[in-house]
């Protein structure tokens, strides 16, 4: 029996319209399955979400928007990728829910009964379920998402990532049933009979530099002191850099990371706020001890993860990724490029550049987090 | 320098003060978003050491897979066989009903012309009853088209929004002759609501419930009745008819199936109709519940997705004004228990039309369902149960964790009852219920 391929598909052009249809044709006109799709929010969202109506019509999709694609030529911005999970080999159930608060979890309760529902007319014996989330990064509330998502799905492997917008933090945009969605939520829930393996990676090690968190507003993600000091003038005197040179890039080499049972967590930091407070990507609480990490080679721990990943499901067909936007700026900063495309092109990676990413119950930041699905046989 | 101190001391005190907070916090299991994922992560730990023990006892078990998976093959290869069996069967109905229908049509029209005739009584009565039985095979034959139809050629399904009451109104008011004719009460309660399928499948679904409820009632009333539910409207068709024994509930569907033949009657169903029901159902994706008691009436129940729009608002009265009072109960809403049918559906409609919304139950089970599903916990509880109403009472405020408003009702209630209904804070309402004093008690019950 010849087993349906999984096909990949990217696309520079800025025009919304003629982008869906080059996705679409590329994909090799889906009727069925899954399409997940990953795109800058640069595009016109309402003419793309007008292009993907109309050519995947009752196809399932879900996408959202980015900070920055992730494609078999490495990391890219201003485009559009896709992957295609064929029907014969993937069943699926998607929701959404949009509009969510801080505090308001009621409705992904309702997305998750409904997704458990539906679950019910994909299931068989054979087959294994695995789920994929895709967040809004910016209102601040995967951990509490995750949580109920985690608290529903039992332990069907999940992996996501919380959507961007192109470092610009106004306004994500999720995409399902036709239409994007802002401060939203979409789940997918899938079953395969192929083999794959979930995974989540980082590339630091922890040193003897420690602080403590004493004043923190954790809903809003906000350290506003450590160590009794202003946070950022107190994070930048103890990493040896001038406040005046915090961005992005030190963010990206000089992260912080609690640690939890016998593993370290990097908490990324977003920006450096007027009064001097730091504000983070997942939450951090009054009384943490965070302790300054150094990067240890990205490029080796990665080879060693795609290693890993052969060995148990063999060459993967592909490589669904969400990586950490600062893996993305250590990786330019480092000039480290073409080595990221080579691997990426090898393992078929599609995904993109996120402001978190979720693995489990997990809000991780600074990982490169995903699932990598197999051939089969 | 001692200012310098003093000012170290002071930045101490303040970390020392935060790490004791998160102490303390990491103690009390906090579900702050830290600390759910503090918790993920210890838990995510045990759950891999747990999934690598299953996966080591997986691969024990793979080798015995391997033999079922040989059966599970010869399984499929025998439902594949008996799939194709079920297609010719199909094809050779439809062929076969085609055939039968033009002579059947042309005795038909015989007997017509023999009829035009002048005959005695007896040959007349003959007559009658050859045209009656030659009906009941049209009817049979047509049903059985459509089933071809569905099975072989499903109809393209073309969902749209549309008012449920006013698409009710018309197919109530077309069977009200028929129910006439059976001196049978046809009514339909419920408001106006916005529901999206296919109206013209949905259509056939109804006419089809509504001709077998006339067909099976032999008195008393058939009821269609429109109920909100939180997700789907709910359409209900009841009837007070012979209802169907339990251990037949689940074989209605199908095809021939017709419980009572004690009812000789020209025209009596083919019991076609709700195999007709159940493929229209399933194309449509609508579910289908059947709830009956052997003599005790039957209900049929189809549940619709809403339209995008929200419900539609209720319609007024006919000078336009809607006066407070007559709504006592607005945003109010009940759960009505009870094993009879007709009482609870009675005061059912009673409490909406008083501008509540009230959902009716037969068991605890039943309303604990619907609670669950409705996603909260009812104003008042309504038991129709006699003295076992109080325990149902009990029970539910037990499970919900709440003391509802309740009344329950008695036809006569002991001193003892009384005793035990008000040191429950339950309501006690004396059968005959008449509408005013369930309406007074109620709105006491809810001050």
């Amino acid at each position: 029996m010849e087993i349906p391929r999984i096909k990949t598909a990217f696309s520079y052009t800025r025009e919304a319209k003629l982008a869906a249809m080059e996705i679409y044709e590329a994909l090799g006109r889906p009727n069925d399955g899954l399409t997940i799709f990953f795109c800058s929010p640069f595009f016109d969202l309402d003419a793309l979400a007008g292009g993907l109506r109309d050519c995947f019509r009752y196809a399932d999709v879900i996408g959202c928007t980015t900070a920055g694609e992730i494609t078999s030529i490495g990391y890219v911005d201003g485009a559009i990728c896709a992957v295609w999970l064929p029907g014969g080999d993937f069943e699926c159930v998607t929701e959404h829910v949009e509009n969510l608060r801080l505090g308001q979890l009621e409705e992904v309760r309702r997305l998750v009964h409904a997704l458990l529902r539906r679950k019910r007319n994909i299931e068989d014996t054979g087959w294994n379920t695995f789920g994929i989330c895709l967040i809004d990064g910016i209102v601040g509330f995967e951990e509490l998402v995750v949580d109920v998502l985690r608290r529903g799905l039992g332990e069907t492997p999940l992996v996501g990532g919380s959507a961007g917008d192109a470092m610009r933090f106004r306004e994500t945009a999720i995409y399902h049933a036709g239409k994007f969605h802002t401060s939203a939520l979409a789940v997918a829930l899938i079953r395969s009979r192929r083999p794959f393996e979930v995974f989540a990676t980082q590339h630091f090690v922890s040193s003897n530099l420690k602080m403590v968190v004493t004043e923190a507003d954790p809903q809003h993600r906000v350290v506003m002191e450590i160590n009794a000091e202003p946070a950022a003038s107190e994070y930048a005197r103890l990493i040896g850099v001038s406040r005046r040179a915090l961005s992005d890039a030190v963010f990206a080499m000089r992260p912080l990371a609690i640690r939890v049972g016998d593993n370290y967590f990097v908490r990324s930091i977003q920006s450096v706020d007027d009064d001097d407070a730091l504000k983070f990507y997942c939450a951090v609480d009054e009384g943490l001890v965070l302790t300054a990490a150094g990067p240890i080679d990205l490029i080796d721990s990665l080879e060693r993860l795609f290693g890993a990943i052969r060995n148990r499901i063999g060459e993967p067909e592909v490589v669904l990724a969400f990586d950490c936007l600062f893996r993305k700026i250590e990786v330019r900063q480092r000039g480290l490029e073409a080595q990221i495309a080579r691997l990426f092109g090898l393992n078929h990676v599609i995904g993109f550049s996120t402001y978190g990413e979720q693995f489990n119950a997990l809000h991780l930041n600074q990982t490169f987090t995903g699932i990598a699905i197999g051939k089969g046989s | 320098m001692k200012e310098s101190l003093l000012r170290e001391n002071k930045k101490l005190r303040k970390i020392n003060q935060a790490l004791m907070r998160r102490v303390e916090e990491s103690a009390a299991q906090s579900s702050t978003a830290y600390g759910l994922f503090q918790n993920a992560v210890l838990l995510e730990k045990s759950i891999q050491e747990r999934t690598a023990e299953l996966s080591r006892l997986n691969e024990a078990l793979l080798g015995e897979l391997d033999d079922r998976t040989e059966v599970a093959e010869a399984l499929r290869a025998a439902k594949r066989a008996a799939e194709r069996a079920n297609v010719t069967k199909t094809r050779f109905l439809a062929a076969v009903s085609h055939d039968v229908m033009q002579p059947l049509n042309a005795a038909r029209l015989l007997l017509d012309t023999v009829s035009e005739r002048s005959h005695d009584d007896q040959t007349m009565k003959l007559l009658q009853d050859i045209d009656a039985a030659l009906h009941s095979v049209d009817d049979l034959l047509s049903s059985l088209l459509e089933i071809a139809r569905l099975d072989v050629a499903p109809p393209a399904i073309e969902p749209r929004d549309f008012s449920v009451r006013r698409f009710l109104e018309r197919i109530v008011a077309e069977h009200s002759a028929e129910a006439r004719h059976r001196r049978l009460r046809l009514d339909l309660i419920g408001s106006e609501a916005l529901v999206r399928t296919d109206p013209r499948l949905l259509e056939r679904i109804v006419r089809n419930l509504l001709s077998n409820a006339l067909r099976y009632t032999p008195t008393g009333l058939v009821l269609v009745a429109i109920r909100k539910r939180p997700t789907r409207l709910r359409l209900e068709v009841r009837d007070s008819g012979i209802g169907i024994p339990r251990e037949k509930l689940a074989e209605i569907f199908e095809e021939f199936k017709q419980l009572d033949v004690s009812i000789p009657r020209a025209g009596a169903g083919v019991g076609l109709g709700l195999a007709i029901v159940d493929r229209l159902a399933q194309l449509l994706e609508l579910p289908i519940e059947v709830r009956s008691r052997e003599g005790g009436g039957s209900v049929f129940a189809v549940e619709i997705p809403y339209g995008s729009g929200a419900a539609l608002p209720q319609p007024e009265t006919a000078d336009g004004s809607l006066k407070a009072d007559n709504k006592p109960f607005a945003g109010r809403r009940a759960i009505i228990l009870g094993p009879d049918l007709e009482a609870t559906d009675t005061m059912s409609l009673l409490f909406s039309k008083w501008g509540g919304e009230a959902f009716t139950a037969a068991s605890t089970d039943e309303a604990l369902g619907l609670i669950a599903s409705a996603c909260s916990a009812p104003d008042i509880l309504l038991a129709d149960y006699g003295a076992e109403g109080l325990d149902a009472v009990d029970m539910l405020r037990t499970r919900l964790a709440r003391e509802i408003a309740a009344v329950v009702t008695m036809s006569d209630a002991s001193e003892e009852h009384r005793r035990a209904a008000k040191s429950r804070n339950v309501f006690v309402l004396t059968k005959p219920v008449h509408a005013a004093r369930l309406r007074s008690l109620l709105r006491h019950a809810l001050q």
